[in-house]
Parts: C-alpha cells; sequence; structure tokens
C-alpha cells in the first residue's frame, strides 16, 4: 500500500516538471520582459543600460538556455529572485503560505463536515420539504460567485451591522499577543472561510444526498437492518463509510480549485495569500514569482492528493492498492 | 396484417416526445428551462431594450432603481444605466459561455478520444498532460494566460476553454476504453473501416450523451470563470459584463449596492439554469439510473 502511493507520488514529479516546462515557455510569450517592467517602472533608460540589466539577468540568451538554467535552479528547489520584492521567491512564497493554508483548511474542513452531514441528513429524507429546502439552498450556493458572496457579506456584516473586519489578516497596529492575537485572526477570517466554505459546501451536499441514496438501497444495508442494527448504527457503521468514498475522492480533485478561488476571496478581502500573491504578480508581471506560485501550489495539490489516496485506501477496505 | 399489428402495438411516439415527456417530469428542470429561456430572451432583446451603447452615460448618476423610469434599475457611479448593462451583459455571459464549452469539449474529446481508443504510450502521454492541467490552479492558469494573451473577449473566452476541458477528456477517454472492445467496433475494424472512421462514427456518438449532460456543468463554470475576470478588472473594458459591473459596484457599495446586487443576482440564476438544465438532462438520458 504506501509502496503502491510512493510510486504514485514519484510518478508526479514528470507532471511537476511539464507544468514548469509550460508555464515557462508560456510566459516567455508574454509581450515585453522583466527588463521591460524594471526599465517602465524607472521611467526609461538608455539602451547600454537596459542591455547591461538583459545582460545581468540572463535575458539575452536565447529561451532554451533560459529554460535549462531556470530548471537546472529548480532542482535544487532555487525559484530565483522576485522583481517587485527584491527578495528571493521562496521567502516571500512562505512569508505568504500560513495564511492561505489556514484559509484552505478551516474552510475545506467546514465545507466537508458540513456538507457531508447535511447531504446525509438530505439523503435520509429524500424528496421530503426538508430534503427539497436542502438541496435547493445547496444549488443556489453553488451558483453564487464566491465574490459576489463576499461583497454582500461585507455590505451586511462590516458596513450594515459593523460586526466583522472589511479586510486583512488581522488588526493592523493591533499588536496583540495569545487569545487575544488568536480571535483577532478568527474575527478577520470569519467572511473569506464562509464565502470559500459555503461553496464547496455544495459540491459535497449534492455529491453526498445523491450516494447516501444509493448506498441505503443495497443489500448489504437490507440485511443489516434485518438482523437488528439501529438507524444510527445504520448510518454510522453501514451506510456512511461506503457513502463516503466519493466525498473523499473530491476533496483531492477539488483542491486545486479551492486554490484557485483563493485568489478571488484573497484579493476582495486583502489576505496576504498567495492567491493575492498570484493576482498581484500576474498584474505586475512578476514572473519568477508567479513561476514559483505555480510550483508551490502543484506540489501542494499533489501531496493532498496522496494523502486522500492513503485515507481513501483505509476507508475502503476491500481496495488493494498496487 | 398491417393495421392489426398497428392496433396491438401502438406506435411509439418520435423520440423528442419521449425525451420531453421525460425531461418535463422534472419540476425543477423545468423551472431551470424558464430561466434559461429567460436569459436568452435578454440577450436576444438588448438591442430592443436599448438601441445605444449600454456603456454612455444614461441619466443621472446613482440613481436609485424605480426612480426614473428612463433607467428601471437605476444607473450606476459613472450614469450608466444598470438595465442596458445587464441585458447586454448576458449576451456576453451566454457567448463566452457556449464558445467556451465547445471549445474545451472539443479539446476533450480529441484528446480522450485517442488516449481510450489507443492507449499505451498515447494514453501515457495524454493523460500526464491532462494531470499537469488538473494539478495547476485553473484559475491561476486563467489569470497567466489572460494577462499574456490580453483582454479582447476572443482570447478570454479560449483561455476559459483552455483551463477546462480535462473533465470532459477523462469522461470521453473512459468511455472510449470501455466500448473500443464492442463487438459493433470489432465488426466496423474487421469490415476494414479505418481508425479515424472508428473513432468518430462507430465510437463517439456512443460516448457522447454523458458528455452532453457534462456540458452545462462547464457552460455554468464558463460563465463563473468569465465574471470573477471581470470583477478583478481583466475582462474585455468594451463590453458590458455582469462580473465587470460587480467589480465597479464595489466601489459604491456603502451607498449603492444595488450596482453590485442585480448583476450578481442575475449570474446567480443563469448559472442556477444550467444546473437545473443539466439534472434535467441527465433524467430524460438516462432513465433508469434515477429510479
Amino acid at each position: 500500500m504506501l509502496v503502491y502511493s510512493l510510486r504514485r507520488l514519484f510518478q508526479a514529479i514528470p507532471v511537476i516538471i511539464l507544468i514548469m516546462i509550460g508555464t515557462f515557455l508560456l510566459l516567455k510569450l508574454a509581450p515585453g520582459d522583466t527588463v521591460d517592467a524594471l526599465v517602465g517602472d524607472m521611467g526609461g533608460a538608455d539602451a547600454a543600460f537596459i542591455e547591461r540589466l538583459r545582460a545581468e539577468y540572463g535575458l539575452d540568451k536565447s529561451v532554451w538556455v533560459q529554460l535549462w538554467r531556470y530548471m537546472a535552479k529548480l532542482a535544487v528547489f532555487d525559484l530565483g529572485q522576485s522583481f517587485v520584492y527584491e527578495l528571493p521567491v521562496a521567502t516571500v512564497l512562505m512569508d505568504r503560505l500560513g495564511t492561505t493554508l489556514l484559509l484552505m483548511v478551516t474552510s475545506l474542513s467546514i465545507a466537508f463536515s458540513i456538507g457531508i452531514a447535511l447531504g446525509a441528513f438530505a439523503a435520509r429524507r429524500a424528496y421530503s420539504l426538508t430534503d427539497n429546502v436542502i438541496s435547493t439552498l445547496g444549488l443556489v450556493f453553488y451558483a453564487t460567485p464566491s465574490f459576489f458572496l463576499s461583497l454582500m457579506m461585507m455590505l451586511l456584516f462590516s458596513v450594515k451591522l459593523g460586526w466583522l473586519p472589511v479586510g486583512g489578516i488581522k488588526t493592523i497596529a493591533g499588536f496583540y499577543t495569545g487569545w487575544d492575537h488568536f480571535w483577532d485572526v478568527a474575527r478577520h477570517l470569519v467572511m473569506p472561510t464562509a464565502a470559500l466554505s459555503l461553496i464547496y459546501l455544495s459540491f459535497y451536499l449534492r455529491l453526498m444526498r445523491s450516494s447516501v441514496i444509493q448506498v441505503t438501497d443495497q443489500d448489504f444495508v437490507r440485511t443489516a437492518r434485518a438482523k437488528g442494527a439501529g438507524e444510527l448504527r445504520l448510518m454510522t457503521h453501514h451506510i456512511m463509510r461506503n457513502a463516503l468514498l466519493p466525498a473523499v475522492t473530491l476533496f483531492g480533485m477539488q483542491f486545486s480549485t479551492l486554490l484557485g478561488g483563493s485568489v478571488v476571496v484573497e484579493t476582495i478581502f486583502t489576505l496576504p495569500g498567495l492567491g493575492q500573491l498570484a493576482y498581484q504578480s500576474v498584474i505586475q508581471r512578476d514572473m519568477n514569482t508567479l513561476m514559483g506560485i505555480i510550483f508551490l501550489c502543484s506540489i501542494i495539490v499533489i501531496l493532498v492528493n496522496f494523502l486522500t489516496d492513503l485515507l481513501y485506501a483505509r476507508l475502503d477496505s476491500r481496495i488493494e492498492l498496487s | 396484417m398491417t393495421v392489426i399489428d398497428s392496433d396491438l402495438r401502438p406506435q411509439e411516439p418520435p423520440r423528442y416526445v419521449m425525451f420531453w415527456r421525460r425531461y418535463r417530469r422534472n419540476r425543477a428542470a423545468l423551472l431551470g428551462l424558464v430561466l434559461f429561456a429567460v436569459v436568452i430572451a435578454m440577450a436576444l432583446t438588448a438591442g430592443l431594450v436599448d438601441p445605444g451603447d449600454p456603456l454612455r452615460r444614461a441619466g443621472v448618476p446613482l440613481t436609485a432603481p424605480f426612480v426614473d423610469p428612463a433607467n428601471p434599475f437605476g444607473t450606476d457611479q459613472l450614469g450608466r444605466s444598470v438595465m442596458s448593462q445587464l441585458f447586454y451583459g448576458a449576451r456576453i455571459s451566454l457567448l463566452i459561455g457556449v464558445v467556451a464549452t465547445l471549445i474545451s469539449i472539443l479539446i476533450g474529446i480529441i484528446v480522450g478520444a485517442f488516449a481510450g481508443y489507443f492507449g499505451g504510450w498515447v494514453d501515457d502521454i495524454l493523460m500526464r498532460i491532462t494531470e499537469a492541467f488538473q494539478t495547476i490552479p485553473s484559475f491561476v492558469l486563467l489569470l497567466t494566460l489572460v494577462a499574456i494573451l490580453g483582454s479582447k473577449i476572443e482570447w478570454i473566452t479560449f483561455a476559459i476553454g483552455i483551463v477546462s476541458w480535462t473533465a470532459p477528456a477523462r469522461m470521453v477517454r473512459a468511455e472510449f476504453m470501455s466500448l473500443r472492445n464492442r463487438e459493433f467496433v470489432d465488426a466496423a475494424r474487421n469490415l476494414g473501416v479505418s481508425n479515424s472512421s472508428l473513432i468518430f462514427r462507430e465510437i463517439l456518438p456512443n460516448a457522447l450523451p454523458p458528455i452532453i449532460v457534462y456540458a452545462s456543468v462547464i457552460m455554468a463554470l464558463a460563465i463563473l470563470l468569465e465574471s470573477a475576470l471581470a470583477f478583478l478588472g481583466l475582462g474585455d473594458p468594451n463590453y458590458a459584463s455582469w462580473g465587470n459591473m460587480i467589480g465597479q459596484g464595489r466601489a459604491v457599495l456603502r451607498t449603492a449596492w444595488y450596482c453590485s446586487a442585480i448583476p450578481g443576482i442575475a449570474i446567480i440564476l443563469t448559472v442556477l439554469s444550467f444546473s437545473l438544465l443539466g439534472e434535467g438532462l441527465n433524467d430524460a438520458m438516462n432513465p433508469r439510473q434515477k429510479q
């Protein structure tokens, strides 16, 4: 089992190399390079200086030489220098990673647990009024763009009611420590987390509802009921364990979408995370940082998929991974 | 004889009638159809509602809805009519949704068909590429593509197609893998039918139904992606777009929240209509699946 998972992890290496080569070549298609952006910021410079800058950054070489150099550095996890922050890209990314991970973990846990509970609840009362209300709400949240939900929450909870801060990760110049710091960050995360989790909740809800309905019809559930298993035990031991499998798969698959969704939400709530950084790097043409974000996100997605594989095999003892 | 035959076995109604009968059994799907018809009607009548440019100044800036009869939904901070932008925005959303979906399904069919039909190293290579596209967060890739290609509407549509073909590719591949060794395919192959005819004439028509249902999901996602781009200010500035209206409305959220609320509701209802349509199509095409 572990051997299988490790082999899959190694199979991910060519995928990452493919991603990085593809992104590198794609970014080289962009009109203008980093030096153009730098010179633009400086308000122009003479041709000799521009030439010197290009040589310094290695941009005078052919694309293939540049690609080779980039990949060689990447092999030892050297992501180069951010031109905007004038720091190593790795430092900039690590600075932002915590916020995004915090947002991801809270949103996904909420979406996953509530989505699954509501989905199972609705499935047990399939086609009743309760089920219709829950399912309809799920569809509506699925159709709501995260930025719109964010704005409307901001309007209600920050502007009209004044309960929650409009943005940021903590109160500037608040200098809170200990529990005060914790509550401060938590208050700032309520709306971004709600915006992301309400939408992903609807995925799990819909999936769980249909898979619980499907499993409930199967013979082994009828057998268990006939043998006198209580409804609660039936749910927790027989139905849930099987119905959870598709939801776990979705968990792995959705992770990269969720990272993408954090771009919009972090930008709206000015959260200093990777998503906001991705947006800024695109706007400011900070190509090294953008490449770094794509690299880091790919690794995170692959790791999450690796973990879901392990979890999947644990949940479903019929699976012999080999 | 024929008279007796048709008496005993009533003629089955045409396929589209059966299809419609199964479709209308799902009341939510009917609601989806109605919503969809409304959005199409908005897109078609945009020119009648406002023959002028929806992005011109049409009245006093920040007029509330239902105050000025010339601008029933009010105006934004630049005095542009919210209603005309809403109608013209329907055009853009539908156009981008439909074309991007076609692009993504076309790529998906080609990749999935080749991978599933040939298997082996072709499958390996195509699947690694698919995995690469699935691993990059699609919205980050979309931002990058738009930054490189520029914000023209054609490029935005193309970029949305490029980031959303992986799911249909996987579905087509799975269908092809299960169909490629069926008897009818073997029979055709033994008759000397070429690979390309086998793929596109024999197998593909049988692999299509789930893809058609899934198209409604891609369409919904495409509209959401376009609106998010426009919201971030990366949409085509020459066209009225719902996402862009919400993005602009953000600046006046405190005083004129209707500027963002109205296009927001339009997006929700449109995406909802696609989801409901998709469920209805699924029920109608796979009647056995849901009993």
